[in-house]
């Protein structure tokens, strides 16, 4: 069952389209990896989905939202920037606490039960040791677990993230991805993310979507998308793809050939 | 913020308490609480005394914890919505338009009494706002808006600076309002003012934990299910209310908007749900302090109340933007 179906969008901004006739599905409890050069559109087609861009097409949602506000879309769909804005000075449990916006009504604020849910998120992520930490002070890895979490306190069956591992190191990227990922597997949520490393995407998205100046290039199973050839044509790069022990491509930047070059040492006697 | 309440009654006392009549402070409390329905003391106060206290002190005394409490509370409103702690209720054409409709009413209409120059001012300082969100329509970022309040702000002073220039012998009047001052506050002021207060504080406080989603940036906050746009133009129309309102009885006053949300900031954290009523309180306190100060210090003179609030904000608003450097850095 398709949780998330995109037919025919198409994004204007200032005169440009950066996202031409883009179509794709996801299943429920599925990853989809919206990969392609920079420029190509993933972003802005993550915000479409998010509905924060005016678009042409149309977004179906299935069960579809309880109506048709923002606050009904941000009941089962939520949305983590690429880099959340953070006010330095906020806690991390107040900011959390922000996740429960789409259920607190007009005139009221968040009651107990909003802090529960907000906790156990935390909680969730095994992030309690955080709860009364600034956010000005958490680095960049603990940065995108509290935007997870926030996200979390949504109770969203739908996550889009842009780049959730974009500013992290090689371990953090991984902290964050498995943490998704389970995230995915226990609670059967849907996940679309953008992801630039190619061997993440390939790893974590059961289906990937590779875009091309705003307009889909290939989309099917990694191995299915990442071939050679079209990481050639698409990003204008050498690549070798060799595949892991579980059947996934690891895509892998080789070096242009080009003639011998000097050694130092042909160099220094010269 | 039951500190901050305390803190607003014990200087809204010594406001009445002090003065050239020598008013006994249980005789204030007691004519003040003789005041409230089925309650009857002995307020050992003359009736002359009591007069001074209700009819000339206590106006101002209101007028000056409602003006504190409604440029701090604007202040803050506006430092929500457009993320940035150096913005002022002044801005976006604010005090510019005030200032430029008060002289315009001082020059030309100075003949149709006493009440015209707060109801331009008032007009003035919603038409100068207005005038910036038209000019910056269309696009959606706040700086946009702020530069174009800027500019407006600009071009309306020099219209005003023109005009002064013209009719210099209007030159002092103009000036001593644009100083600010509570010296002709009156019960009339008080409740010409107080609709419009009562209005523009409850919208600002029903929106005080939207303006928290606001600070996460538009995206996050629509992501969240915040009509970012709407609730932008609401906090904005009502803090430009409250800060017209302040600016029709009181004149120009400075730096409320700025230091005084700081100060609450400071008191109890960032969240907006508390910042807000806090700003209200402490601006309360903090004008009438200022007011007790302006016509006490030169006494039987008394110093614009703008000036008063200049000397303290002045170099508070120096330390808020060094230490806001240093944490950019």
């Amino acid at each position: 069952m398709s949780s998330l179906t995109a037919a025919d969008i198409r994004v204007t901004l200032d005169g440009t389209v950066p996202v031409d006739g883009v179509s794709l599905e996801v299943e429920t409890g599925g990853w989809l990896g919206v990969i392609g050069p920079n420029g190509a559109g993933k972003s802005t087609l993550l915000k479409a989905l998010a509905r924060l861009l005016p678009y042409q097409g149309t977004v179906t949602l299935d069960p579809p939202p309880d109506g048709p506000k923002r606050r009904d879309l941000a009941r089962v769909l939520a949305y983590v920037a690429q880099q959340p804005a953070m006010p330095p000075d906020v806690s991390v449990r107040d900011y959390v606490l922000l996740g429960r916006t789409p259920y607190v009504g007009y005139l009221g604020s968040p009651g107990r039960f909003d802090r529960e849910i907000a906790d156990g998120a935390l909680a969730r992520l095994e992030l309690e040791s955080l709860a009364r930490r600034r956010l000005g002070t958490l680095s960049g890895g603990e940065r995108q677990q509290v935007a997870l979490a926030r996200a979390l306190a949504q109770q969203p069956r739908i996550l889009l993230l842009d780049e959730p591992t974009s500013a992290l190191d090689l371990g953090h990227q991984q902290q964050v991805l498995e943490m998704v990922d389970e995230l995915r597997l226990a609670e059967g949520l849907t996940v679309i993310s953008t992801l630039h490393d190619l061997t993440a995407a390939a790893q974590y998205a059961d289906r990937l979507v590779l875009l091309d100046r705003g307009r889909v290039a290939a989309a099917g199973t990694p191995a299915e998308v990442l071939s050679v050839s079209r990481i050639r044509e698409v990003y204008r790069a050498l690549v070798s793809v060799t595949t892991d022990i579980s059947g996934r491509p690891v895509p892998t930047p080789v070096r242009p050939r080009r003639g011998p070059r000097p050694c130092r040492r042909d160099v220094d006697s010269a | 913020m039951a500190a901050a309440a305390v803190f607003v009654i014990a200087v809204a006392l010594l406001g009445a308490l002090v003065g050239a009549a020598d008013l006994s402070p249980w005789g204030i409390v007691a004519t003040l609480l003789d005041r409230i329905p089925f309650v009857h003391l002995n307020t050992g106060l003359t009736p002359l005394d009591q007069n001074i206290l209700l009819q000339i002190r206590m106006p101002r005394v209101v007028l000056a914890l409602l003006v504190g409490g409604l440029l701090a509370i604007a202040g803050a409103g506006y430092q929500g919505v457009f993320r940035n702690p150096l913005v002022d209720a002044g801005m976006l054409g604010s005090s510019a338009g005030a200032g430029l409709a008060a002289t315009i009413a001082i020059v030309f209409l100075g003949g149709l009494g006493g009440s015209v120059v707060p109801v331009a001012a008032f007009l003035g300082s919603l038409a100068g706002v207005a005038v910036a969100w038209l000019a910056s329509a269309g696009r959606r970022d706040t700086a946009t808006l702020l530069l174009s309040g800027v500019a407006v702000g600009m071009f309306l002073t020099a219209a005003q600076a023109y005009l002064m220039q013209r009719e210099s012998q209007d030159l002092q009047q103009v000036y001593a309002w644009i100083l600010g001052s509570m010296a002709s506050a009156s019960w009339t002021q008080v409740t010409e003012a107080l609709p419009y207060a009562a209005v523009s504080i409850l919208i600002l406080l029903v929106h005080s934990r939207r303006l928290d989603v606001l600070a996460l940036g538009d995206d996050e906050a629509r992501g969240l299910g915040l009509d970012a746009g709407r609730t932008r133009l609401i906090v904005i129309a009502a803090a430009a209310l409250a800060a017209a309102t302040a600016v029709a009885v009181s004149g120009l006053i400075g730096f409320v908007g700025i230091v005084v949300p700081h100060v609450a900031r400071r008191l109890s954290g960032p969240s907006y749900a508390l910042v807000l009523p806090l700003s209200l309180l402490v601006g309360a306190g903090f004008m009438e302090l200022a007011d007790t100060a302006a016509r006490t210090a030169v006494s039987p003179a008394e110093l614009p109340i703008g000036v008063v609030t200049a000397i303290v904000g002045a170099p508070v608003f120096v330390a808020i933007l060094r230490r806001s450097q240093a944490v950019g850095e």
